[in-house]
């Protein structure tokens, strides 16, 4: 794939009203599997089509191989683009469809053939080469927009959210054909989403946006064991967040206090961590990290063929259940700790932990958190929500 | 921010295409070529200077000569040394009657029209298809033959009276019966612009309020008039205008009463151009604000919906309620609207050869026609004229008015498209006498006397109307269409051009179709413009006022089925074709 | 009314055009029941609301509230409150007059509606917004409105279409939790339809799982994800595992079936799976379809030859957050998916891609359903 650079790209809609794109500066080279994640309005499929060429942008350059894009029309860039909608052309057949990449480059009638058969059966839809679009179900459909962008040969996959229009049930077993599909061909793509849970399923590396800006950028581990803010952390996964502030701080310790009084942690801090002592601060736990230990002996949620080398330390504090809810898979817990903030814990319900509601339990919380800092005015923002 | 990662191996790859290297054929190059920005400029360029020049000029050109002779018209119309200001105190006369008509009109169309719409859109049974076509029927008939239908009809004793066994008309030509008529031609585009309305309404919001308790009734005042609000409002308007500038008809059935664009012709015929100018550039006037009013103020107006009067919208709401204003709104329909506008099918039928009253062949429809003075053969010039003005109008008509139908969908000009938008409309909105005489004064002989009254002339007039007609049907549909689907078609590799021979134009289709049958019933049917600019050549319509005015009614009659047979044929034609979308 | 009414559901047909939606439609929900309506786009759940609430009139069958046939009684009599997928809030209407609207229609006092109005906010949580248009209202302060409007209603049945489709994931989740509390508290009998079954799960206390209109299943959440009546329903899940196997032997006393799974000369897997309640009755000489979740199978490195285990090289590795997802080929091109729990400790696992191992399951997690035909068990497996 040929290096994308973005170099301080804004993009605006409506006269000025809209920023979609904020001083954006990235770099794209030969790469995997990489996905624009977040909340709707948030600049992501602006920032795709500037990136493919669709938009051009209100100010900055975006350079191809070092060339302007600016100069070149997208009918001569050769990518692979899966729109949102399919937008597939509907007065033509599947086949006529696939065929059209190359049809309007002037390709011989054999190759085409050859070509649109192939990709068609590389998405399981060789059966329908007749058939025209009003015919097919919604999966069937973005399969055809799959296989016309893999029939331009193109080394570089866009994808507009296409998995948006398809139900749970289908969903889930279609990105990762999709994966499949992308790797065995050794494509690069890129895909746009609002759903975390398919970034993280499918991705190599995750750029999150929000107000046109990029927030973080990693691997799906990265954001989610690291993400570098509130927002971000909120974003993937579930989180319990408590506030409170700290002291006693050390280089890489401090005691956090929650703020509805009372109970304290030991909290370890990341290196190079810039808390004073008194700060406010939002401390965050996985709902899955939550231990959940039944007063008259200690049950451990843990997977049984794991050893640990050593039992890491707890703070713990009393709680009562106030739900229990089983949920296929998982079991969900609602718990209200002793001070009164309400938290939730999940865990896998194959080891049916028996504790009911209304239970009175200890609850377990480690000590490496995710640790942010709490301002005043980022209250004010999160809680506008 | 940098994202690198390692080079990846494919397992699989597509194989590659034979030609190393693809070879184009002729057409795509044509298309590749002719894609670059300068022909699409070059494109935008022509048909915008087309269309100012076709329909702005001449608008222009009589607020031109209105301020340029203006010491003339003065002294004509308001300080003539023999009348003083009688010029002025007349238009005034006419300008009001032709507001009051306009007003009682379109309260009428709308008291008949909603429960007529609402029945079209919100009920299912059998023959809503048929009652559908039949409410379109008068949009069919061209002004001229509808007013000689409802003359017909009201105003003779072959009419109504004549099965009630009067004496002579029941209504006679006036007041009265101009506004019957208009409230008959103007049925169908209210109709149809309320149906649009109600479908596009979300039946989910009337579904919420009738699970939350509300009658019928109730739900239709608070919550499907308010969110129709505006489009109602703008189809008052433009019905409200339609009236006002209405000529052909207006012609037949008003006798000696005159309405504003009626006396534009009279002016104009007794060669008083100064007033004439004058007049019609009042109502040109009148219809550009009257624009400019529906789609700047049309947001603000408020409906009453605060007040709920549940007992009484009930009692509405019931089921014998709701059953008698239907049956109500039915008749009335059958009544006043299209029993009188097809009225010259039974007429025709019955005074084809044997005069019903005495039995001769006197005033019968083969009489008049085969008569001495040859109005058959009359008739066929006539008909051969109207269908080649109409054909060739259209042509011109679809050549530009496609790519301006490009312009209006697509091209992101900001303040300068939305002013070219409300200029596509004026044809519809200003009165067509008015319009009719303003190309007369520009392209004729007191302008750049380019064209004499005659063919031409009343080609670039009928271009000038049906543009419209074929613009709006395109706009559309373009705005219906995914434009998603052309950036694809990009990606894909095709260039502009081929995109919109592939992608764009299939797409379009039925659109151009639907206009293009527009523009040719338009033309077919357009009175008012005609008169003022024809000079001895005559269309269809014409013929039918000239023979009214020498009473040859059966002849009159006669052509008038010509073209009601012929709309209808067109307006089926286009139902299927309007069904294909 | 009774604040808790039963809905009923008899032999209800309802068509459209030539489609038929609903036929032979029955349902019975008990009072003050959360009941969930789960299954995909186009499964008929809006239909099914909008015959409860009167919308549509079935053209067979009767529609029993508290034991009232209410089968021709209009839906402006019906007085069910119900809230929409798009939440249809009347635009033109502030809040308050969207709130008060079901009183206002029926020329309730003045003072009154605006008391219970009040009292209706107040519970949603959305306290001080009465005048402002929807349009000015997030997507879930909208969904709140939309519920107090349903609240206002008398009859003590809340219908809920795909209420939290519109929000964000997080959104979502809380809301759960909010709305089941409130029903319960409120003690309305409520019909939730959804297309996410976790969603279903989380709120109801029974839920049927509806296919072409049909009730394919009809249960509480562990009657459903323990005792799955069909594949459908399993799946429904998330990722199985299904295996075309023959029956070879029934060992009553300890209540186990044994199986093969034989492809060819090759492949030949053996599986022992514990009898229980639901699963059909077989016989020696069966074919059988054997179906495990993926949350009950485990990973384990190296090899071991016995029954209920696969063997073969890790292809993919998914973190979810909270779960890791492995896919597993076996020697045959087959894929298999194991998932497992795990929180930060615990991920930092010692598996990596291409690496050999075992995938296995327990007896007791196993469910077998009647063998399908080889034409639906292709599709089945195409589809991990």
């Amino acid at each position: 794939m040929p290096k994308i650079e973005l170099m301080d790209v804004t993009k605006t809609f409506s006269e000025g009203k809209v920023l979609a794109s904020d001083n954006i500066t990235l770099t794209i080279s030969d790469g995997d599997f990489v996905f624009l994640l977040g909340p709707s309005g948030c600049g992501k499929t602006t920032l795709l089509k500037l990136i493919a060429g669709l938009e051009d942008p209100s100010s900055g350059k975006i350079l191809v191989d070092g060339k302007d894009l600016g100069m070149v029309n997208p009918e001569d860039r050769n990518i692979g683009f899966v729109f949102q909608h399919f937008q597939i052309f509907p007065s033509m057949t599947v086949f006529e469809n696939v065929a059209y990449g190359m049809t309007v480059r002037g390709y011989d009638d054999a190759s085409i053939e050859r070509i649109a058969i192939e990709a068609l059966k590389l998405v399981k839809l060789d059966h329908r080469v007749l058939a025209y679009p009003k015919e097919l179900s919604t999966p069937e459909l973005q399969k055809v927009g799959l296989a016309r962008a893999i029939a331009t040969r193109s080394r570089t996959l866009f994808l507009d959210e296409p998995l948006g229009k398809l139900d749970p049930k289908i969903r889930r077993p279609f990105r990762h054909e999709l994966r499949r599909l992308i790797k065995t061909l050794g494509l690069t793509a890129i895909q746009v989403t609002h759903d975390q849970e398919e970034a993280m399923a499918i991705a190599d590396k995750i750029i999150v946006m929000r107000a046109g800006k990029i927030l973080q950028y990693g691997s799906p581990e990265d954001l989610y064991y690291r993400p570098n803010s509130i927002f971000v952390a909120n974003f993937f996964g579930e989180t319990n967040f408590l506030e409170g502030f700290v002291s006693n701080v050390t280089k890489d310790s401090c005691t956090f206090h929650l703020h509805l009084g009372g109970p304290k942690f030991e909290v370890k801090l990341a290196p190079g961590h810039a808390f004073k002592n008194g700060a406010q601060v939002m401390i965050g736990y996985r709902v899955e990290d939550i231990e959940l230990i039944e007063l008259h002996e200690s049950m451990q949620a843990e997977s049984q063929e794991l050893d640990l080398e050593d039992k890491p330390k707890m703070n713990t504090i009393k709680a009562s259940v106030t739900d229990a809810i089983f949920i296929g898979p998982s079991k969900r817990f609602i718990v209200k700790l002793e001070n009164g903030d309400v938290i939730q814990a999940k865990h896998s319900s194959k080891f049916l932990l028996d504790i009911q509601k209304g239970e009175d339990i200890l609850v377990g919380f480690h000590e490496h958190p995710m640790v942010f800092e709490y301002p005043d005015d980022l209250r004010k923002e999160l809680s506008k929500a | 921010m940098e994202i690198t990662a390692k080079e990846s191996r494919p397992d699989i790859e597509l194989s590659k295409p034979d030609f190393k290297k693809p070879q184009p054929g002729a057409v795509l190059k044509i298309e590749k070529f002719f894609s670059k920005p300068r022909y699409r400029i070059a494109l935008d360029a022509t048909t915008i200077g087309f269309f100012l020049f076709l329909i702005i000029g001449p608008l222009i050109s009589i607020i031109f000569s209105v301020i340029a002779k203006w010491s003339e018209i003065y002294t004509s119309v308001f300080a003539d040394p023999i009348t003083n200001d009688v010029q002025w105190q007349i238009m005034g006369t006419v300008l009001g009657r032709s507001f009051q008509i306009a007003a009682i009109a379109t309260l009428i169309d709308l008291a008949l029209g909603l429960p007529m719409a609402f029945i079209l859109t919100r009920y299912e049974f059998k023959g809503k298809k048929i009652l559908d076509t039949l409410v379109d029927l008068p949009m069919a008939v061209p002004t001229s033959a509808l007013g000689f239908s409802l003359y017909l009809f009201w105003g003779t004793n072959m009419g109504i009276s004549g099965m009630l066994g009067l004496d002579g008309g029941l209504i006679s030509t006036g007041p009265i019966l101009i506004i019957l008529t208009h409230v008959a031609f103007t049925y169908p585009f209210i109709v149809r612009n309320l149906k649009v309305i109600f479908q596009e309404t979300s039946k989910i919001y009337e579904d919420a309020a009738k699970s939350l308790g509300a009658p019928g009734f109730t739900v239709f005042r608070t919550i499907t008039l308010p969110l129709a609000k505006e489009g109602m409002i703008a189809g008052t308007i433009l019905a409200f205008t339609r009236s006002l500038g209405e000529t052909g008809a207006t012609i037949i059935v008003a006798g000696v009463f005159e309405t504003a664009p009626m006396y534009v012709v009279a002016l104009k015929d007794s060669l008083n151009f100064p007033a004439a100018a004058f007049l019609s550039m009042i109502l040109i006037l009148i219809s550009l604000i009257a624009l400019m009013f529906l789609r700047v103020f049309s947001r603000r107006v408020g409906f009453p919906v605060s007040r709920v009067f549940p007992k009484i919208e009930r009692a509405l709401s019931t089921k014998p309620a709701r059953i008698s204003r239907n049956a109500l709104g039915l008749s009335l329909f059958i009544v006043i609207v299209l029993v009188p506008a097809l009225y010259t099918v039974p007429y025709v039928i019955q005074w084809f050869s044997i005069n019903p009253f005495t039995g001769t062949t006197t005033n019968t429809v083969l009489a008049t026609l085969f008569a001495p003075d040859n109005k058959w053969a009359w008739l066929w010039v006539s008909v051969v004229n109207s269908l080649e003005i109409a054909g060739i109008s259209t042509l011109i008509c679809i050549a530009f008015g496609l790519p301006m139908a490009m312009i209006l969908a697509k091209r992101k000009w900001g303040k300068l498209k939305e002013l070219i938008d409300a200029l596509v409309d004026i044809p519809l909105i200003a009165p067509t006498a008015a319009l009719g005489f303003a190309m007369y004064l520009f392209w004729g002989p007191l302008g750049l006397n380019v064209f004499q009254p005659g063919f031409w002339l009343i080609i670039m007039v009928h271009v000038a109307m049906c543009f419209p007609y074929i613009v709006r049907p395109i706009v559309a549909i373009i705005q219906k269409t995914d434009p998603e689907l052309e950036a694809a078609a990009r990606t894909l590799g095709a260039s502009p051009l081929t995109t919109f021979r592939t992608i764009t134009l299939p797409k379009m289709l039925p659109g151009i179709i639907a206009g293009m049958i527009m523009s040719f019933t338009r033309s077919m049917g357009e009175t008012g413009a005609t008169i003022v600019v024809s000079g001895l050549i005559r269309t269809v319509p014409i013929i039918i006022v000239d023979w009214v005015e020498t009473s040859d009614l059966a002849a009159a009659g006669f052509a008038s089925l010509l073209l009601i047979i012929f709309s209808f044929i067109v307006l089926l034609l286009l139902r299927k074709t309007m069904e294909r979308t | 009314m009774n604040a808790m009414p039963s809905i009923k559901l008899e032999d209800i047909t309802v068509t459209r055009g030539k489609r038929k939606i609903l036929e032979h439609f029955n349902l019975d929900i008990k009072n003050g029941e959360y009941f969930a309506l789960v299954g995909e786009t186009g499964a008929g759940k809006t239909t099914i609301l909008n015959v409860i609430s009167g919308l549509i009139v079935p053209e067979k069958g009767r529609v029993l509230i508290d034991d009232v046939d209410v089968t021709h009684v209009a839906a402006e009599r019906r007085d069910v409150g119900m809230v929409f997928e798009n939440y249809a809030l009347f635009p033109h209407y502030t809040v308050y007059k969207n709130v008060a609207y079901s009183h206002r229609v029926r020329d309730r006092n003045v003072e009154e509606t605006k008391k219970a109005a009040r009292e209706v906010l107040s519970l949603v949580l959305i306290p001080n917004r009465d005048d402002a248009l929807p349009k000015e209202l997030s997507g879930g302060m909208q969904q709140r409105v939309a519920l107090a409007r349903a609240l206002m209603t008398d009859s003590g049945i809340l219908l809920f279409d795909d209420p939290f489709s519109a929000l964000d994931a997080g959104l979502r989740m809380s809301l759960r939790i909010e709305l089941k509390n409130l029903a319960r508290d409120l003690g309305t009998t409520v019909v939730h339809c959804t297309n996410d079954v976790e969603e279903a799960m989380m709120v109801a206390n029974r839920l049927a799982i509806i296919k072409d209109g049909y009730i394919e299943q009809l249960g509480t959440p562990d009657e459903i994800y323990f005792r799955p009546k069909s594949i459908y329903v399993a799946s429904f899940f998330g990722a199985v595992n299904v295996f075309k196997i023959k029956i070879t032997q029934i060992d009553v006393t300890r209540g186990y079936y044994f199986g093969i799974h034989e492809r060819g000369e090759q492949e030949r897997k053996e599986f022992g799976i514990a009898i229980k309640d639901g699963i059909p009755e077989f016989k020696v000489g069966d074919d059988a379809l054997l179906c495990v979740r993926a949350e009950h199978c485990y990973i384990n490195k190296g090899f071991r030859k016995k029954p209920n285990r696969i063997y073969g090289t890790i292809d993919e590795i998914s973190f979810l957050g909270h779960i890791l997802r492995f896919e597993v080929k076996d020697e045959f091109g087959k894929r298999y998916v194991a998932k497992r729990f795990v929180n930060e400790k615990t991920y930092h696992l010692q598996f990596q891609k291409g690496e050999t191992v075992t995938l296995g399951f327990h007896h007791k997690l196993a469910l077998l359903f009647n063998y399908p035909g080889d034409k639906e068990m292709e599709r089945l497996e195409q589809n991990i």
